[in-house]
């Protein structure tokens, strides 16, 4: 495969996938176009069910579009199947205990990740101690942490594991569904650094996922704005949120509700809050 | 000045063993709307289900007051009847407090004959479609199994609303919405409180919530109140350390500065 610069390390061409039920049909992906290009974060915003999960399961190979095409470093993989894909990209999930055997401490499903299939030479991948090392001084979690299992860590730190997993796995691509949103603000800070290093050191590529405008603000390059399995606005991501197009993207960004509001986005007066008194506390 | 409607004086609670909250002291006044705000684990959620009256968690000192009279001593029959109406919970996992396989119109009914009130049902259409649940009378008729969390979530807090709660617990109500239809259940709730002039106890941990509806905001970390006061003073002069952590990992969203 090519690694030149200018040739997007994952696309997708004009997905298109239909989920039917019982009385109606639902158009999860209506062709749906991305471009990753090496060592960039690309956010997906939109509220729930507007396709920003489905999509990335397609990407992944989790489910089949009915129409499409996906192009990793310029070569087609539409149709394979999911352990293909992990060679490539690995998923970070929002609940990281989930995605975690929890009767199998963290050094063995950390190699499984690597070495548990063959990858495209037809060879398992040799264990690499001093990368592992290099992840876990990353993240902050000494190597004592290999013995544990999910169980006794917390979300934050469970989830900065399964980073580590995907990173050891040989992928260079992650993608991230609402990996940070069941994380604490200070968990979910240290997440963001480390993603953001990791783009840097191993030129990791990303798509994000996440229905929280400030993460994706502070961390991804670009963005997309899905709404109803369609992408309504793509674009730079300080561009798109400085100066949005559309008008469902103001109104998300209207909708958030953040502390202070020097941006002008909300207006907002405590005028009517009754004066505070020290006797009030009983 | 206002009386109180419910008073925490030096509260501490544990679950078995467990110390969970220690010597927490708060009040609100009707009309007034308090946000608790902290991290997972901080004991938030405890208080709310305790001032509700769970009866896993102890109660190891202090009291609760609610309308001038402790509702710890009172026996249990009397309590169960000032649950809903007088003191309301919108609990985090609402399918856990719906029967999934009865419609929501015969539970809610039911849950109001049993308080005496009379079931209104096109109030009850009326509040689902200002939560962004059009269609509300096929709604009604639908069982909770069929909705999807967040929908679920937007009819539990119809359903402590319907039943007009002087005080209302809600814990961490827009958990399972995204952006859009947490803004109309917050503004639902404000609202709320400001025409039935209710006081509201709102658990969360996201400051920009508190920022928009609260009067007063107090910061939990380790199962203590660790600062408490106005607003203006506690997301905009915090004195505590920890206060100040927790405002300032919050990712804000960056704009290209305004020229």
């Amino acid at each position: 495969m090519s690694s030149t610069n200018d040739v997007p390390v994952l696309e997708a061409r004009d997905l298109v996938r239909t989920f039917h039920s019982k009385d109606r049909e639902i158009r999860a992906l209506d062709h749906v176009s991305v471009r990753l290009m090496p060592g960039k974060i690309m956010g997906v915003v939109g509220e729930s069910g507007s396709g920003k999960s489905t999509l990335i399961r397609h990407i992944a190979c989790l489910e089949k579009p009915d129409e499409g095409q996906l192009f990793c470093c310029g070569q087609e993989y539409t149709g394979r199947n999911a352990a293909f894909a992990g060679r490539h990209m690995q998923m970070i999930f929002q609940d990281a205990y989930g995605s975690f055997d929890p009767k199998m401490c963290f050094a063995k499903s950390i190699r499984e990740g690597r070495n548990g299939r063959k990858g495209s030479d037809g060879k398992k991948a040799e264990d690499d101690p001093a990368l592992l090392r290099n992840l876990l001084e990353k993240v902050h979690l000494d190597e004592s942490f290999l013995k544990r299992y999910p169980g006794s860590l917390s979300g934050g730190q469970c989830q900065r594991m399964s980073i580590v997993r995907a990173v050891y796995s040989g992928a260079r691509i992650l993608l991230c569904d609402e990996a940070t949103s069941a994380l604490d603000v200070a968990s979910q800070a240290q997440v963001i650094e480390l993603l953001k290093e990791l783009k840097e050191e191993y030129a990791i590529s990303m798509i994000f996922v996440s229905h929280d405008l400030g993460v994706v603000s502070q961390l991804c390059d670009e963005v997309m704005v899905m709404k109803n399995g369609r992408v309504v606005e793509h674009g730079d991501c300080l561009e798109v949120i400085s100066h949005p197009k559309e008008a469902y993207t103001r109104e998300l960004l209207d909708a958030v509700m953040e502390v202070g509001d020097e941006t002008g986005i909300h207006e907002h007066s405590h005028s009517d809050t009754p004066e505070w008194k020290e006797t009030d506390l009983v | 000045m206002a009386e109180n409607v419910l008073e925490i004086r030096d509260l501490s609670l544990s679950y078995g063993d467990d110390d969970i909250v220690r010597n927490v002291n708060l009040s609100v006044k009707a009309g007034e709307i308090l946000c608790i705000a902290g991290e997972s684990g901080c004991g938030k959620s405890t208080l709310l289900k305790a001032i509700h009256g769970m009866d896993a968690i102890n109660v190891t000192a202090g009291d609760i007051v609610y309308e001038g009279k402790s509702i710890l001593g009172m026996p249990a029959s009397e309590r169960r009847r000032m649950m809903g109406t007088g003191i309301g919970l919108i609990p985090q996992n609402p399918q856990g407090s719906f029967n999934p396989l009865r419609s929501f119109g015969k539970q809610m009914k039911e849950t109001m004959e049993s308080h005496g009130m009379k079931f209104d049902r096109t109030e009850m259409v009326r509040l689902m479609d200002s939560m962004g649940l059009p269609d509300g009378d096929k709604l009604i008729s639908s069982r909770p199994f069929e909705l999807s969390g967040g929908m679920n979530q937007r009819v539990a807090i119809v359903f402590s609303l319907l039943l007009q709660p002087k005080v209302l617990l809600c814990d961490e109500i827009t958990s399972a919405l995204d952006v859009t239809s947490g803004k109309m259940v917050i503004h639902e709730v404000e609202s709320y409180a400001a025409h039935s002039n209710a006081a509201i106890l709102m658990v969360t941990h996201h400051l920009g919530i508190a920022d928009r509806i609260a009067d007063t905001v107090a910061v939990m970390n380790h199962g203590e109140v660790v600062e408490y006061g106005p607003v203006s003073k506690v997301l905009y002069h915090p004195e505590d350390s920890y206060t100040r952590m927790l405002l300032e990992k919050i990712p804000k969203i960056r704009r290209e500065a305004v020229s």
